[in-house]
C-alpha cells in the first residue's frame, strides 16, 4: 500500500523497490525502502519445463540468459510458491488478499471450500442436464474462477485531462 | 537582586593539524615499503618459515597469532599490510616550479578522468574511420565476435575512483560506461580489446559455490547424506536416504501429523517434485525453534541441500535458480521507538 519512498534529487523519479540504501542505482535518487537481499539478487524462476528443455532447442538469447543467470545470486523461493501442478498464482494472490491478520490457514480453507462448493454445484447441474448441455457445462472450478475475474475487469479506464482549468474524466 | 553566577569559560583549540589531509611524500612511502619488507622477513624468521615465500595470508596468520585481539571490529585489530594498501593513494604535485601545470587538462579539475575519456573517444573515432574506409572499399568483415561478456563486469564507481585517484560524480561514471559500451559494439582490434579489458573485472564464476557434504554410507550399504537448514530462527537437520519409499519423519513424527497445514506439506514436497523424485527417497529430520511455516522452510532447505549429493550438477544449478538452495535471510524487523510496530506509526493527531 505504501509507495516506495524515493527522494528525487535530480529530476529522476522511478519506482525502485527492494534496494539497499548503500547502492545508488540511479544518480541523484536515494532509496529509503530496503530489503534483506542485496540489489544483485534475482528472483527465482520455478518452472520445471523451462529447465528440462534440451540445449538444442534454445535460441541464442536464451543461451545467453542461461549463462548470465549462472553468475547471478538468486533469492530464496517464498513459502507460498511450489512447483506443484495444483498451484495457481491467481488463486494464491486471491487467498493472500482475502487473508486477515496473517491467518493464512483460514483464508486458504475458505478458498478451498469455495472451490469445492462451486465444483459440487456444477456437478449437480451436470448430472441433471441432458447430453447436449453436458458438453457446455464447465466443471473445473479454476477456469470458472479465472473467467469470473476476467468478467469483473474494467472495460474502460478514465484519465483526468486538464482543459480550461477544469479536470474532465 | 543580582546574583553572581560563576560561569567557567572553556577554550578548546581546534585541531588544525589533524583536519588538514595528511600528505605523504614519496620518500616517506618508499621508506615505509622498505621497512615493511624487512619486517616481513623478520616475521618469517620468527615464525620459522621461509622468508622468500612468505605471502600476505601467512603474514595475517602470524599477526593474529602473535597479537591476539578480542575486539569485535575487524578493522580495529592489528594489521600488517603493504603500505600501498594502507596509505591512500595521493597524486604528486601537478605543476612545475613556474606554476604551470604539466597536464593540458589540469584546469578541468578531473584531469585523469577527462584525459581517459579523451583517449577512449579518440580510439572510437579512429575505429569508425577505419570501418568507414573498409566499407567504402567493400571489405567489411563479417561479425564473428563472441566476446565473453558474461564472465566479467564493468568497474564500479569506487573502483574507477581508486584507479584514477579522483572523485567522480555518478553522471561522469555513467558517461564513461556508455562510451565503453559503444566501443564494444564496434569491432576493434587486439590492442583496443586489451585496453577495454583493463576496465573489466571478472565476476565470481557461477555463484553455485555450494558446500557439498560428503555422502555417508551406513550399514546395509545404503547411501545417505545429512545437511542443515534454517529459516527465521528454526533450525533443521535432515538425513536423506538414497533409496526409500518417500516417507518423511520429523522429530520421530510422521509428516502428515506434524504439519496438518497443506502449505507446509507442499513445501516439504517441493524439492522432490522439482527433481521428479517424489517417492524415491526416505527422509528423517529434526527441527526446533521458529513457527510452523519457518520449520517447514528450514526442512525444505535442509532437504534440498542433502539432495545435491544424489543429483547431477545441472540439476543442482536448476535448484539454485529455482531458489531452493538459498537460505532466506528475512527475519523479523525490530520495533522502533516512537512507532507502534516495525513500520506502523502511531495515529497522527492534528492537535
Amino acid at each position: 500500500m505504501a509507495a516506495p519512498a524515493v527522494r528525487a534529487a535530480g529530476g529522476w523519479s522511478s519506482l525502485v523497490l527492494g534496494v539497499r540504501p548503500a547502492v545508488l542505482r540511479l544518480p541523484g535518487v536515494t532509496q529509503v525502502r530496503w530489503s534483506r537481499y542485496g540489489p544483485e539478487y534475482r528472483d527465482p524462476k520455478i518452472d520445471k519445463e523451462h529447465y528440462r528443455k534440451p540445449v538444442a532447442e534454445l535460441t541464442e538469447e536464451e543461451k545467453y540468459d542461461r549463462e548470465l543467470k549462472k553468475t547471478q545470486p538468486i533469492k530464496a523461493a517464498p513459502a507460498t510458491k511450489t512447483s506443484s501442478v495444483f498451484e495457481d498464482p491467481v488463486i494464491s494472490k486471491f487467498t493472500n488478499m482475502m487473508m486477515k491478520g496473517g491467518n493464512k490457514v483460514l483464508a486458504r480453507s475458505l478458498m478451498t471450500q469455495t472451490l469445492e462448493a462451486v465444483k459440487r454445484k456444477q456437478f449437480e447441474k451436470y448430472h441433471a442436464a441432458s447430453a447436449e448441455e453436458q458438453a457446455t457445462i464447465e466443471r473445473n472450478p479454476y477456469t470458472i474462477f479465472h473467467q469470473a475475474l476476467k468478467n469483473c475487469e474494467p472495460v474502460i479506464g478514465l484519465v483526468p485531462i486538464l482543459k480550461g482549468g477544469h479536470f474532465y474524466q | 537582586t543580582l546574583r553572581l553566577r560563576h560561569a567557567t569559560v572553556v577554550t578548546t583549540k581546534k585541531n588544525v593539524a589533524a583536519s588538514r589531509r595528511e600528505t605523504y611524500t614519496q620518500d616517506f612511502i618508499k621508506k615505509q615499503i622498505e621497512e615493511f619488507n624487512i619486517g616481513k622477513r623478520h616475521l618469517a624468521n620468527m615464525m620459522g618459515e621461509d622468508p622468500e615465500t612468505f605471502t600476505q595470508e601467512d603474514i595475517d596468520r602470524a599477526i593474529a597469532y602473535l597479537f591476539p585481539s578480542g575486539l569485535f571490529e575487524k578493522r580495529a585489530r592489528p594489521v600488517m599490510k603493504h603500505p600501498e594498501q594502507i596509505f591512500p593513494k595521493q597524486r604528486a604535485i601537478q605543476w612545475g616550479e613556474d606554476g604551470r601545470p604539466f597536464h593540458f587538462l589540469f584546469y578541468t579539475g578531473k584531469q585523469a578522468y577527462y584525459s581517459l575519456m579523451h583517449d577512449i573517444y579518440g580510439k572510437l573515432l579512429k575505429i569508425e574511420k577505419h570501418q568507414n574506409q573498409l566499407q567504402a572499399k567493400g571489405l567489411l568483415p563479417e561479425k564473428t565476435e563472441t566476446r565473453d561478456l558474461i564472465g566479467s563486469r564493468w568497474l564500479i564507481k569506487e573502483e574507477l575512483e581508486e584507479m584514477l585517484v579522483e572523485k567522480l560524480s555518478d553522471q561522469d561514471y555513467m558517461q564513461f560506461i556508455r562510451l565503453l559500451e559503444k566501443l564494444l559494439t564496434l569491432q576493434c582490434g587486439a590492442g583496443e580489446e586489451e585496453f577495454v579489458q583493463r576496465f573489466r573485472r571478472s565476476v565470481a564464476i557461477q555463484s553455485k559455490k555450494q558446500l557439498l557434504e560428503p555422502v555417508q554410507y551406513d550399514e546395509q550399504g545404503m547411501a545417505f547424506s545429512t545437511s542443515e537448514g534454517k529459516r527465521k530462527s528454526a533450525k533443521a537437520a535432515a538425513t536423506v536416504h538414497e533409496r526409500g519409499s518417500g516417507r518423511i519423519k520429523i522429530n520421530g513424527i510422521d509428516y502428515l501429523l506434524y504439519f496438518p497445514v497443506t502449505q507446509d506439506r507442499e513445501q516439504l514436497m517441493f524439492p522432490f517434485h522439482f527433481l521428479d523424485r517424489l517417492g524415491k527417497h526416505d527422509v528423517t529430520c529434526t527441527v526446533s525453534g521458529g513457527g510452523r511455516s519457518a520449520q517447514a522452510g528450514a526442512i525444505r532447505l535442509a532437504m534440498a541441500r542433502a539432495l545435491c549429493n544424489f543429483v547431477t550438477e545441472d540439476e543442482v544449478e536448476w535448484m539454485r535458480q529455482a531458489g531452493l538452495l538459498t537460505a532466506d535471510p528475512r527475519v523479523r524487523e525490530r520495533k522502533k521507538p516512537g512507532q507502534e510496530g516495525a513500520r506502523r506509526k502511531f495515529t497522527w493527531k492534528k492537535r
